[in-house]
């Protein structure tokens, strides 16, 4: 695989659009960003704009109405069932608020995306590597607690284990930070930030709050207007990427890095 | 008579601030027999989630006892507890407690595949079938309706066989025709099994599905005589 090829590319991405008032409206219009390997990349937005919907699509959990999702290089709309369930269990980490499964142990719940893996190999390993990741996000000496004694930050940070269990190349973050501090806000994406230095993965968080973005090498907004880059403090050359023509859409080249 | 589930004077209080610590549970006594459906019925705050979070032994109580089978749950452990939790208990969540990306029949099985059982397809699939989820059964999460995804919860809580399931405002994210479906299921399926239900909800036509109705308010029980035209409203639609 080429190097320049990113892990994540959505191009020219229309989601809940409708006609309206001589303009196509909706949920998500033309949107086009890329993750690269390394690389933290922020969506900043309100509730209800998009961003859980953003990431389902970059995780090939729901189908773009128009536009190109890929992984590697990889056209999500070309894949078969089979190829896609692979690309999640071994590709892709998703963290976000799923709530608190009360009822398992934090071992269990952060092990929950290898124990549904259809492969017997990765629940065998399922609860050690759990223990590996709760270590990495530093919940290992606090893993006997109770959910209920659990703060809201304790919480985000067993999220990002979840995600982080199957040693993804791709972390998908959906508002982990929702309703944290400004200093709790600030380490869950101090982590993210050392995860991505360390591992190398590439990293699509989405927040609420812009002080939630400020670890994140490229921040984009979105809003009604549509995803609108703000800043940029990408380690990466600014380039611009040759892609395949484009499913539905007369574009054959776009600059997708800033 | 047989007791699947005593709360003895039960105390729980939350210091909010610096005032008098809230009692959230104010000496609550309550007995419910093998098989039966009891609701708590209360206003948002009358303390129906901390009481069925003492049950599920999640919190301590700072007086009395929870009694399971005859066991004190407050007193287990918490490798005992979380063992309760696991095999004896079913929590019925919310429908966003299902993991993203997993298919239906995953999220259904997961508590199963944590405690190593082999049969988790056998024991999930007719589950799913009852609770109208056949033809669902391999769809992720993303690709069901939140109905759906209630009922996904429900097997995921039933899935383990356990004697009693704790169901706290399980149609909170439906509208009234599918939550009364989801109910009446739910109703169902545990008299079948012979499963004691504990539901806590704010909705009268809800509560109207329980056996027994007691109403919580401000951490006290009481006895509640539900409107008959709930009952009428609430079970009409479910039930042949």
């Amino acid at each position: 695989m080429d190097a320049a090829v990113p892990l994540l590319s959505l191009v020219g991405v229309r989601y809940g659009a409708q006609r309206g008032r001589g303009r196509v409206e909706g949920l998500l219009v033309d949107v086009s960003l890329d993750v690269g390997a390394g690389e933290l990349v922020a969506v900043v937005g309100s509730r209800s704009r998009g961003k859980t919907t953003l990431l389902q699509l970059a995780a090939g959990l729901v189908a773009p109405e128009d536009g190109v999702v890929r992984i590697r290089g990889y056209d999500l709309a070309g894949l078969s069932e089979r190829e896609h369930s692979r690309l999640l269990r071994e590709e892709i980490g998703l963290a976000g608020q799923n709530g608190p499964r009360v009822d398992l142990r934090m071992v269990h719940y952060v092990a929950a995306p290898l124990l549904v893996s259809r492969r017997r190999k990765h629940r065998r390993q399922a609860f050690a590597r759990a223990s590996v990741a709760l270590e990495r996000v530093g919940m290992a000496s606090r893993a006997r607690q109770r959910w209920g004694d659990l703060s809201r930050w304790d919480r985000a940070l067993v999220d990002v284990a979840q995600g982080i269990v199957g040693e993804p190349g791709l972390l998908l973050v959906d508002d982990v930070t929702d309703g944290l501090g400004m200093r709790e806000t600030a380490e869950v994406t101090k982590l993210l930030r050392s995860l991505v230095e360390e591992t190398g993965m590439g990293v699509l968080m989405t927040v609420s709050d812009g002080e939630a973005a400020l670890s994140a090498h490229r921040v984009f907004s979105l809003s009604r207007r549509g995803l609108r880059a703000i800043s940029d403090q990408s380690p990466r050359p600014k380039n611009v990427i040759d892609l395949p023509a484009v499913r539905g859409g007369s574009d054959t080249r776009r600059d997708v890095c800033l | 008579m047989p007791v699947a589930l005593e709360l003895r004077d039960l105390v729980k209080r939350y210091q909010v601030g610096e005032g008098e610590p809230v009692r959230a549970v104010d000496g609550v006594s309550l007995v419910v027999a093998p098989g039966e459906f009891v609701a708590l019925y209360g206003p948002s705050g009358s303390g129906k989630s901390t009481l069925l979070n003492l049950i599920a032994a999640l919190l301590e109580p700072d007086r009395g006892a929870v009694l399971v089978n005859g066991v004190d749950v407050a007193a287990l452990s918490y490798k005992e507890a979380c063992e309760y939790r696991l095999r004896e208990v079913g929590i019925i969540g919310q429908p966003s407690d299902l993991l993203p990306g997993a298919r239906a029949i995953q999220n259904a099985s997961l508590k199963l595949w944590v405690t190593h059982a082999r049969d988790a397809r056998q024991r999930v699939e007719p589950l799913l079938k009852r609770l109208g989820l056949g033809e669902r059964m391999n769809h992720r999460t993303e690709q069901l309706s939140m109905g759906e995804r209630q009922r996904v919860i429900i097997a995921q809580a039933l899935a383990t066989d356990p004697g009693l399931v704790l169901a706290d405002e399980p149609t909170g994210y439906l509208d009234t025709r599918r939550g009364r479906e989801v109910l009446g299921l739910l109703s169902e399926l545990c008299r079948e099994r012979g499963t004691t239900v504990v539901l806590a909800t704010h909705d009268p036509q809800a509560a109207a599905f329980a056996d027994r109705v007691h109403e919580l308010r401000d951490g006290r029980l009481t006895d509640y005589v539900p409107d008959p035209a709930y009952f009428v409203a609430g079970r009409q639609t479910v039930e042949p």
